[in-house]
């Protein structure tokens, strides 16, 4: 990116100067980054390789490494999506509402353990966690209480759900907007859909096989996008974030994203669509961990390496379907139960390095959220802390401002090439279906873990108030609970539901589903059907059960 | 001569995911010379009967979902009717907020570990508890 | 507080069919063989014969979830099941990490079946001391069946021979097992293959292990070893192994086979009975200390004098035995 002869010259001088300072005294620890990648003390143009068109460029064009909005947040924010989800439906919209107020501009439902895994409440064995984690969304019902008085053509909406229950969780979201006098062609939103996220990121109760889960995944996606019944929503949010959370570090969080979802592609591409019918609405939804500059040199390398594999693998020709359009959310396992108010700092310094590196939407974790669901408080300085860079910093005066850093430069290059050769590792194994299930992302989950913990103990890796500057766990917050009356409250909508529906009609319309479980056909239609006949997601759930039977995951310990 | 081993059953009560700390808690107990039977999602009849099966010294429940004082009450309550609860030592671990500590320990938990635990204390503890 | 156990109390409620007392029960043989004595007198007058199998395989091929499944077939028909799931004591430590009984949840709440997870406990082989006395338990129990199943690693395979009567050996598609057990010699201890997993492939690895059983001595008894596939996750074609199974019994029962396997099940139990009583002696007579200064001694001396110091070692061995012998 620089002239060869001014180059030469920088060398010598750089020589010149390593010489002199070679006995610069440097504290005894470690300089790498979060991933292990070793940092030097100091970066110059020599750092800098390859060609500047090709690599760095214009932000909205290909490779797209400055952003993929030529304006960026010149021309709109960030989207500021918090994670709701807690008690009943009811209680979760007037969380909804009360953000709204204050400036949300997203929303999002994280569901309870029963929604996650499809177990209705009406089962003993879950019962004691409905709402306690999150959103119960067992029936249609659910939904309109969810989403009541919501402009949901306007503002756009995350459902936090897997494949195991997207399907029936979705379906009945866009059988209450049809019904509402939506056209589902104008709704906008996002389902998660993440195979990964129940597979690695926790351990999934009573699911189906992964390629089971992997074919639901792909249902999904087809049936909305290339299909055109739902062509605005984003099907699929591949969440690196989620595994990230369990230990593995940037690089591995970007490698899994991508290996799965090329396996996504493929499974599309061999029912016959074309990469381009879909791979726009493609979402994926990242973590802000705690190393300042690796998460964002991740965020442009993120974005290179999308367009590449877009162009090299799939011979994608136009630049819209190159995008890489992500969310952040800052990392939950980097706050401490202990003295929680530093979680706020840490928060906010998380939340500028998603900002600095381009993201399309962020949500801000609340400082109580070590150890319960945010409280009203802690959500609304969630939702301050994004308002402060936006409003008050001035970093979206320009875009991309970091490009042409040394140090950035090349860190986004070695983040680069390191994933792309571990998603060579994952591809080596099989399709994403086949890592999970040869046991090989668990093994790899559990190495990064364990490497995570050892740093831990050593004190390589710091956490305030835990392993340095040590404070007792009992000095804790207030502790938000949940609705203790919401077990009550959803058996009841259950009961309500199931008492004015047509069983015999359901019974006709379930027997379909299991026919098509069998024939490898895309269940989204019959669902759709299913779920506006009042199925609930547990009903449908034991059906993938009994056709595909319950799947263990390996058990890496 | 006895070959005495200290024998642990380590349960996810209910249905939520959040495996990591049981399996990193099972782990240190097993290295720390325990036998660690490893129960995974277990209702509260689940505990109670491979408790009684395996006949264990210890129960540890990993609970992550806020559900904490509702399932550990099930548990002793169980046990409680299956007449073993006073062979069996009960600690629980996971998302367990501070206030909530007394409460567990009136009902009969002997200890209770939440967030940023060190697993050395949790080894420890059983020890001087079960071989003492 | 460690439990303390009342034998004669433990006895009377075992015989009232109370599975808390033979969970007891298994703890204090496990722990104290010397009480088994005492404990197995108790039930001198019981003739009762479970029918013992055995199911081995590489760690992951899905053994404890394929035991689920059979236990599952077995107790619709109506029959009593005792379990013994065994893995490895780590060597380092003294713990284990007894993982197989989270794949069985799904049958553990049965009145008619209990599951006991068992450590090796650094036992020769792999295979816990304590599986036969378990064993013997189980048929004073009641049990119409009882399964072992144990991880085949080393020699553990070949120990599940000598105690079940119908062994089972498990493979899975893709891992070059096929080839591994040829080199092992597994060929010869299966009384039933089979393929789990059948949705990663697995028709090679299948036909690969007819072929070996064609060109091996496996059909001498006048059984030829059937192969079957399964996959125990949906449940598919575990009818046919348990079908496997069972007439893999009445081969056995009819050919009056059972009797060697009896055999074979005592002659092993009493020889590893002695081996540990001579195991004993022997740890008794190896000094620690000794062995440590002696390694010292060799780093610091020369590696190449060790066998002297061996040598050194056994005379002072063979004498105190001879003094033992007087005794």
């Amino acid at each position: 990116m620089f002239d060869e002869e001014y180059l030469k010259k920088i060398r010598e001088k750089k020589e010149d100067w390593d010489k002199n300072f070679e006995n610069a005294k440097e504290r005894n620890v470690k300089f790498v980054t979060d991933s292990d990648i070793p940092i030097r003390r100091l970066y110059t143009p020599l750092d800098v390789k390859g060609d500047f068109l090709e690599k760095v460029n214009f932000p909205g064009v290909p490779p797209y490494t400055r952003g993929i909005y030529p304006t960026m947040y010149r021309g709109r924010v960030w989207t500021m999506r918090l994670f709701s989800g807690h008690g009943t439906p009811e209680e979760t919209n007037k969380r909804w509402k009360f953000l709204y107020e204050n400036g949300e501009t997203g929303f999002s439902a994280a569901v309870d353990a029963l929604t996650f895994n499809g177990i209705d409440p009406t089962n003993p064995d879950g019962a004691p966690e409905v709402g306690t984690s999150g959103v119960p969304l067992y029936c249609i019902d659910s939904l309109f209480a969810l989403t009541e008085d919501i402009p949901i053509d306007k503002v756009s909406v995350a459902l936090v759900v897997e494949p195991f229950t997207s399907a029936p969780v979705c379906a009945m979201y866009f059988n209450m907007a049809k019904m509402r006098g939506y056209d589902l062609k104008s709704l906008i939103g996002t389902t998660q859909n993440d195979i990964l996220t129940m597979t690695v990121g926790y351990i999934p109760y009573k699911n189906v096989a992964p390629n089971h889960l992997l074919r639901l995944a792909c249902d999904f996606i087809e049936w909305t996008v290339p299909m055109k019944n739902v062509p605005q929503w984003h099907p699929i949010n591949f969440t690196g974030y989620n595994y990230r959370e369990g230990g593995i570090d940037a690089v591995q969080e970007l490698a899994f994203v991508f290996a799965s979802a090329c396996s996504h592609i493929d499974n599309l591409v061999e029912r016959g669509w074309k990469a381009e019918d879909f791979v726009n609405r493609l979402a994926f939804h990242l973590a802000a961990h705690k190393d300042f500059f690796e998460e964002i040199a991740k965020y442009r390398a993120a974005r290179r390496i999308w367009a590449t594999l877009m162009k090299d693998r799939y011979n994608i020709q136009d630049p819209k379907s190159m995008e890489f359009r992500f969310h952040v959310q800052t990392a939950g396992s980097s706050l401490t139960a202990q003295t929680p108010k530093v979680n706020i700092i840490r928060t906010a310094i998380q939340a500028l390095e998603a900002n600095l590196g381009g993201c399309q939407s962020l949500h801000t974790n609340s400082y109580d959220e070590a150890i319960c669901l945010p409280s009203e408080e802690a959500a609304l300085i969630a939702l301050r802390t994004q308002q402060v860079i936006s409003e008050e910093t001035r970093i979206t005066n320009t875009v991309d401002p970091l490009a042409g850093s040394y140090f950035i430069e090349w860190l986004t290059d070695e983040v680069e090439n390191r994933v792309m050769k571990y998603i060579d590792k994952i591809e080596k194994v099989g399709s994403i279906d086949k890592a999970l299930s040869t046991g090989f992302l668990y093994k790899e989950m559990r190495d990064a873990f364990h490497k995570r913990r050892a740093r831990i103990e050593k004190g390589e890796e710091i956490f305030l108030g835990v392993n340095k500057y040590p404070e007792p766990y009992d000095t804790c917050t207030d502790v938000f609970r949940t609705n203790e009356s919401a077990i009550q409250i959803e058996v009841d909508r259950i009961k309500k539901l199931k008492a004015r529906r047509d069983n015999a009609k359901l019974e006709n319309i379930l027997d379909k589903l299991r026919n098509m479980c069998e024939k490898e056909e895309n269940v989204m239609p019959i669902i759709m059907e299913a779920t506006k006949e009042g199925a609930t997601v547990g009903e449908i759930c034991d059906i993938y059960r009994e056709i595909w039977g319950i799947w263990e995951p390996p058990l890496a310990i | 001569m006895p070959d005495k081993k200290i024998r642990v059953l380590m349960s996810k009560p209910g249905i939520d995911g959040h495996w990591r700390g049981g399996i990193v808690v099972s782990r240190a107990l097993r290295d720390a010379g325990m036998e660690l039977i490893f129960g995974g999602f277990q209702n509260i009849k689940e505990i109670v009967e491979s408790a009684i099966h395996e006949d264990v010294d210890v129960i540890g429940l990993s609970i992550h979902s806020g559900a904490h004082l509702t399932y550990t009450q099930q548990v002793i309550d169980l046990l409680k009717e299956r007449g073993v609860l006073d062979d069996i030592l009960i600690i629980v671990g996971g998302v367990i907020p501070a206030q909530d500590f007394p409460k567990l320990k009136e009902i009969g938990v002997a200890n209770v570990y939440g967030p940023g635990s060190l697993v050395s204390d949790i080894v420890e503890f059983i020890k001087e508890r079960i071989t003492k | 507080m460690p439990k303390k156990y009342d034998i004669e109390q433990l006895v009377q409620k075992f015989k009232d069919g109370d599975k808390i007392a033979l969970a007891r029960l298994i703890t204090l043989i496990e722990n104290e063989p010397e009480k088994a004595t005492e404990v197995f007198k108790n039930f001198q007058e019981s003739n009762h014969e479970s029918y013992i199998i055995g199911i081995t395989g590489s760690p992951g091929v899905g053994k404890s979830t394929l035991t689920k499944s059979i236990t599952k077939l077995l107790l619709e028909q109506g029959k009593k099941i005792g379990i013994i799931s065994v893995d490895p004591t780590s060597p380092f430590s003294g713990g284990a990490f007894l993982g197989d009984r989270v794949r069985m949840t799904e049958i553990s709440l049965h009145p008619n079946v209990f599951i006991r997870s068992l450590a090796s406990r650094g036992y020769r082989g792999g295979i816990s001391r304590a599986v036969l006395d378990i064993t013997l338990l189980y048929e004073a129990f009641g049990m119409d069946f009882i399964i072992i199943e144990t991880v085949g690693v080393g020699q553990s395979e070949f120990e599940v021979y000598n105690l079940a009567y119908t062994v089972i050996v498990v493979l899975v598609p893709g891992y070059g097992d096929a080839i591994q057990m040829q080199k092992a010699g597994i060929i010869e201890i299966g009384d039933v293959y089979d393929v789990n997993k059948k949705d990663l492939g697995g028709e090679d690895v299948a036909a690969h292990i007819d072929m070996m059983l064609d060109d091996s001595s496996a059909t001498q008894s006048g059984w030829r070893p059937p192969v079957a596939m399964t996959n125990s996750i949906t449940g598919e074609g575990v009818d046919e192994l348990v079908g496997h199974i069972l007439d893999h019994k009445e081969h056995m029962e009819l050919s009056e086979l059972i009797e060697e396997r009896k055999k074979n099940r005592f002659a092993y139990k009493i020889r590893e009975l002695l081996y540990y009583r001579i195991d004993r002696i022997l740890e008794s007579l190896i000094n620690k200390n000794e062995i440590e200064q002696l390694s010292a001694s060799i780093i610091r001396d020369g590696k190449f004098k060790i066998y002297d110091a061996v040598h050194d070692i056994f005379s002072n061995v063979k004498f105190e035995m001879k003094k033992k012998d007087s005794d």
